[in-house]
């Protein structure tokens, strides 16, 4: 099945257009004049139903949910370097390989996947996060250096659930929290987030 | 114990290195009423050989092994002490089942304590062994 037969056969619902929410609005302040798309209310918001046909098998699920994240990434590619939306690609493949695949797991969802490319969009990490899911189809961020590890699920609109564990000379530190894309650097700051997002020596 | 822990559920870097296991691994569905296990002292042999009859006998059961999944393994003490200390206290039981004889339940395990689930993942049960590396 090629990419371009998603919409032909009924993949994507019409596009409806959304109001922005208050924090669509302040996260589109945030990411500033740099990414002009994202003011857009219908941008990424764009409601694009996930209906894959009735009876659609595991390996057509996935397919499809993989095209999903692809066409969303691929919307915002002129703000992702070429080399880290490659990998990233190969990350979401990789993902959701079938063979590899829970039958009784939810394939990632639009839903998620959206919050997940806001919030690369929003923290700019350089290095990529390693990625996982839950059973019920959310995208799961997952960042590790050493035994400081970060760890954010995200949620439909724009909200996250992060828990991070630090760990010093003497004692680990952990702290959780759920909070939306908006507050998400604000949150995280009082722990220096930059040794999870900028890459060794970068 | 040993817990099968799916791909999408193995902790990786950004180069699908797998470098543990994520707390979702020791999330129940919503229509889980246990956490299902294998009880690694049910085998004969050093840790080693009883790791690797845990996953065999996994392997062996209705559940179907993927082959880059993993199992996350920790011992019941610690895992119990762990979630002691967050005030919770599980109950562990060998419940064995036709297809593995050796499977166990953990009960009373909360289902939405990520910082629980997370200490559990790098603490008493963040062992593992990839199902690669366990020879048939």
């Amino acid at each position: 099945m090629q990419l371009q037969t998603l919409s032909s056969r009924g993949f994507f619902r019409p596009a409806v257009m959304q109001p922005a929410s208050k924090d669509s609005v302040e996260i589109a302040k945030a990411f500033g004049k740099s990414i002009p798309a994202l003011y857009s209310p219908g941008f990424p918001h764009r409601q694009r139903t996930l209906e894959p046909p009735r009876g659609a098998s595991l390996d057509e699920r996935l397919y499809d949910a993989r095209a999903i994240c692809k066409v969303r990434t691929a919307a915002v590619a002129m703000h992702l370097d070429p080399e880290w939306r490659s990998r990233f690609f190969s990350q979401i493949d990789s993902l959701m390989d079938a063979e590899n695949w829970e039958q009784e797991d939810a394939p990632v969802t639009e839903a998620s996947f959206t919050t997940l490319l806001r919030m690369i969009l929003l923290v700019r990490p350089k290095r990529r996060p390693g990625l996982g899911s839950t059973s019920t189809g959310n995208i799961i961020a997952a960042w590790t250096v050493g035994k400081d590890r970060l760890t954010i699920e995200c949620l439909p609109n724009d909200k996250v659930r992060w828990v991070l564990s630090l760990d010093s000379d003497d004692h680990r530190e952990g702290a959780a929290g759920h909070t939306s894309l908006s507050r998400l650097t604000a949150v995280l700051a009082p722990y220096n987030p930059e040794r999870w997002f900028v890459c060794e020596g970068g | 114990m040993v817990r099968y822990v799916s791909w999408n559920k193995l902790r990786k870097n950004e180069n699908d290195e797998v470098l543990g296991v994520l707390g979702e691994a020791f999330k129940m569905r919503d229509s889980d009423k246990s956490l299902s296990v294998t009880w690694i002292e049910y085998f004969h042999g050093d840790r080693g050989e009883q790791i690797a009859a845990s996953v065999r006998a996994i392997r062996a059961s209705k559940l179907e092994v993927k082959p880059k999944s993993g199992f996350a393994v920790g011992q019941v003490g610690a895992i119990q002490n762990q979630c002691a200390a967050r005030n919770y206290k599980i109950r562990i039981l060998h419940e064995p089942e036709d297809d593995n004889p050796a499977h166990a339940a953990v009960r009373s395990l909360p289902r939405d304590d990520m910082e629980l689930l997370e200490d559990l993942a790098l603490g008493a049960w963040s062992d593992y062994v990839l199902n690669k590396d366990i020879p048939s």
